[in-house]
C-alpha cells in the first residue's frame, strides 16, 4: 500500500526530513500490510453503550481552573496575560 | 535486614517498631539511587529535598501518635508520563524538556494523602511508545538483572527502579502492556487495573480508550495496597466508575480452592519461546496443586489483537498529541522523536479520507469481537492465565530496526487493554538466566479475585 507521506505529514502538522519520509514510508507499509488482516472480520458493530454519564454543576470549579499565572507558566509566548499565537485570518 | 527491598507492610511495621525513621529510610533510598542509578538509568528527575521533608512530616505524625496513611513513609517513584506539581515532567520527550506542571495528577495527590514519599520520576519510552525503553529521548534504562539487556517498556524505568530496590513501588501506565511486560522482563509484579478503576487525570494521554494507571511492586500484596490507595471515582476523569467495591486486601490471603482457571490456548502457539513456555506450564501445575479447576479456553479473535491495537492506538495518538503545538507549553513539534512522529503519521493515515472505513471501522468491529471473546470465556472461568511476554528480556539494540518484531513483544498483553479487563504479571521462573512473567487476567472490576489468585500462586512459587 502506497502512502502519500507529504499529504499525511501536512495533515498531521509535522515537518519531516527526506530521510524520515523514506524510513517512515517503509515502516508504515510493513505495518499496514500486517494490520490489513482486520479486513477479514465481519459482523456488525454494536452501538456504544453509555455506562456512565454525569454532568457537573453549572458553576466555576476553582480546583480545576488554573490561575492565569499558572496557566501561562510554561509558555514562551505570553503577552498581557494571554497566549500569543499565529493569526488564523489574514489581516487583509 | 536489607532496608531497600522492604515491602509496604514491612515499612509500616518498621516505622511503628522504630527500627528506622521515615527520614532514615528515605535517605537510604536516596543513597541507593545515587550509587546505583548511574548504571541503571531509571530516574529522569529526582525530588530528594522534598522527599526528605515529607519523610520528616511522617516521623512527626508517628511521634504525635496521629493517624497514618496506607503508604506512610513508603519511598515511591512515578513514571514520567504522570504530571507532578512543580516537578519536571517530560514524558521522556525533548518536546517537554522544560515542562513544570502547575498541578498534580489525581493519583499523585492520592499517594500524598496516604503519606507516600515521592523520590522522583522514572524513565520510559517517549510518550510511553515502545516496548524496550530504547525510545526515551534522554537515556536508555538497562535491565538490573542483566545490564546488557532491555528492561522492557514502556515503563522500563519503573520496573528497573523497583527491581534494583531504588523504590518500594512505582506508579506506571499501561496502554498495550506497558506495566506488565517490563515487570515480567525485570522480575517484579505489574498490575493493570480495569479500565475505569483509576483516574487518568494528569496522565499525559497516549490512547484514551486504552490507557490505565497501575503499580509496579515487589509483590502482589503491595500491588493490592497501592491499588486501594489510587482507585476510585474522580470527577476529573469521566471514565472512572463510582460504587465499585475497592477492597483488595481483606480476601487476599484466602485460599483459592475451586477457582476456575482458563488457559488461553491461543497464547501458547508460534512465537512463544520454549523456555518461557515451560516456566508458564510449570506454574499452571502449581495452580492445580492449589486446588484450582483448570480448563482450556479459546479467545478465537486473538490473532487480530495486535492489528487492531496498531490501528486504534495510533489513531488516538494522532488526535491526543495534536495538543503539543508549542503554544501553551513545550517546544515545537519538531522536537518529537521518530517513533512518536511515526505513530502520529500512521494514526493520521488510518483516519484520513478513504481509509477510515477500511482500517478504523474494521478495527472497531474486531475490537468488539475480541471483547466478546473475553466475556464468553469469563462465563465459564474466574480468571484466565498465560505468558506475559513471548520471550525474556532481549539484548539492547536487538529489535530497534525491526518495528514489527518489536511490536510483537506485546502480543499477549494488548487484547486485555482492548477489552478493558484487569491483568497482573508475576514472576514465575527463569529462562536463559532471565525472569519469566506469568499473566493472570480477571473479570471487569474483579481485581480482588485476580489479586487473590496471584497472591496464592506467588506463595506457592516461593515455597
Amino acid at each position: 500500500m502506497k502512502i502519500d507521506i507529504d499529504h499525511i505529514a501536512k495533515l498531521a502538522n509535522l515537518n519531516l526530513s527526506e530521510d524520515q519520509k523514506k524510513k517512515f514510508a517503509h515502516d508504515l507499509e510493513e505495518i499496514l500490510e500486517y494490520v490489513d488482516k482486520v479486513e477479514k472480520v465481519s459482523g456488525k458493530v454494536k452501538p456504544p453503550v453509555a455506562v456512565h454519564k454525569r454532568t457537573r454543576p453549572d458553576s466555576t470549579d476553582n480546583n480545576l481552573t488554573l490561575a492565569p499565572e499558572d496557566a501561562l507558566s510554561n509558555t514562551t509566548s505570553a503577552k498581557n496575560g494571554f497566549f500569543v499565537t499565529k493569526g488564523v485570518f489574514d489581516e487583509n | 535486614m536489607k532496608i531497600n527491598s522492604l515491602t509496604i507492610g514491612e515499612v509500616g511495621q518498621g516505622l511503628v517498631d522504630k527500627d528506622f525513621s521515615a527520614k532514615e529510610l528515605t535517605q537510604n533510598f536516596i543513597d541507593q539511587i545515587k550509587n546505583k542509578d548511574e548504571s541503571i538509568h531509571s530516574y529522569l528527575a529526582t525530588n530528594f529535598d522534598i522527599a526528605l521533608s515529607a519523610a520528616a512530616r511522617v516521623d512527626t505524625l508517628i511521634d504525635n501518635g496521629e493517624k497514618l496513611g496506607k503508604l506512610a513513609g513508603v519511598p515511591a517513584a512515578i513514571k514520567d508520563v504522570i504530571v507532578t506539581k512543580d516537578l519536571t515532567t517530560t514524558a521522556s520527550s525533548k518536546i517537554l524538556e522544560n515542562f513544570i506542571p502547575p498541578y498534580n495528577a489525581t493519583v499523585v495527590s492520592k499517594l500524598e494523602e496516604e503519606h507516600a514519599i515521592i523520590l522522583g520520576k522514572n524513565n520510559s519510552d517517549e510518550f510511553a511508545m515502545g516496548s524496550s525503553n530504547e525510545n526515551s529521548a534522554y537515556e536508555k534504562t538497562v535491565n538490573p538483572v542483566d545490564p546488557t539487556r532491555v528492561p522492557g517498556g514502556s515503563s522500563g524505568g519503573s520496573a528497573a527502579a523497583v527491581a534494583a530496590d531504588m523504590a518500594v513501588f512505582s506508579l506506571a501506565s499501561d496502554t498495550g502492556g506497558s506495566i506488565r511486560q517490563p515487570a515480567a522482563l525485570c522480575g517484579v509484579v505489574g498490575l493493570k487495573p480495569t479500565y475505569g478503576r483509576v483516574s487518568r487525570f494528569g496522565l499525559i494521554a497516549m490512547a484514551s480508550s486504552l490507557d490505565q494507571i497501575g503499580p509496579i511492586t515487589h509483590n502482589v500484596e503491595d500491588a493490592a495496597i497501592v491499588l486501594e490507595s489510587i482507585a476510585g471515582d474522580d470527577i476529573y476523569d469521566d471514565t472512572t466508575v463510582a460504587n465499585k467495591p475497592a477492597d483488595f486486601t481483606t480476601d487476599l490471603k484466602k485460599d483459592i480452592k475451586g477457582t476456575k482457571v482458563g488457559i488461553v490456548k491461543e497464547y501458547f502457539g508460534e512465537g512463544l519461546d520454549e523456555g518461557s513456555k515451560k516456566a508458564v506450564e510449570d506454574t499452571i501445575k502449581k495452580l492445580e496443586e492449589l486446588g484450582c479447576d483448570i480448563e482450556e479456553v479459546n479467545l478465537p479473535h486473538s490473532e487480530y489483537a495486535l492489528a487492531v491495537y496498531y490501528i486504534v492506538m495510533p489513531a488516538e495518538v494522532s488526535t491526543n498529541l495534536a495538543r503539543f503545538d508549542g503554544i501553551r507549553f513545550g517546544k515545537s513539534r519538531d522536537f518529537f522523536g521518530d517513533e512518536v512522529k511515526k505513530r502520529i503519521i500512521l494514526g493520521t493515515f488510518v483516519l484520513s479520507s478513504g481509509y477510515q472505513d477500511k482500517f478504523f471501522a474494521k478495527a472497531n468491529l474486531a475490537r468488539q469481537l475480541i471483547r466478546d471473546d473475553f466475556d464468553m470465556a469469563f462465563e465459564k472461568v474466574d480468571v484466565l492465565v498465560g505468558p506475559t511476554s513471548p520471550t525474556v528480556a532481549w539484548k539492547i539494540g536487538e529489535k530497534v530496526d525491526d518495528p514489527l518484531k518489536m511490536y510483537l513483544s506485546d502480543i499477549y498483553t494488548v487484547s486485555v487493554n482492548l477489552a478493558g479487563n484487569p491483568a497482573i504479571s508475576i514472576p514465575c521462573g527463569i529462562d536463559q538466566d532471565m525472569p519469566v512473567g506469568f499473566q493472570i487476567i480477571g473479570k471487569h472490576f474483579e481485581e480482588a479475585k485476580l489479586l487473590q489468585v496471584a497472591h496464592n500462586l506467588e506463595g506457592a512459587l516461593k515455597a
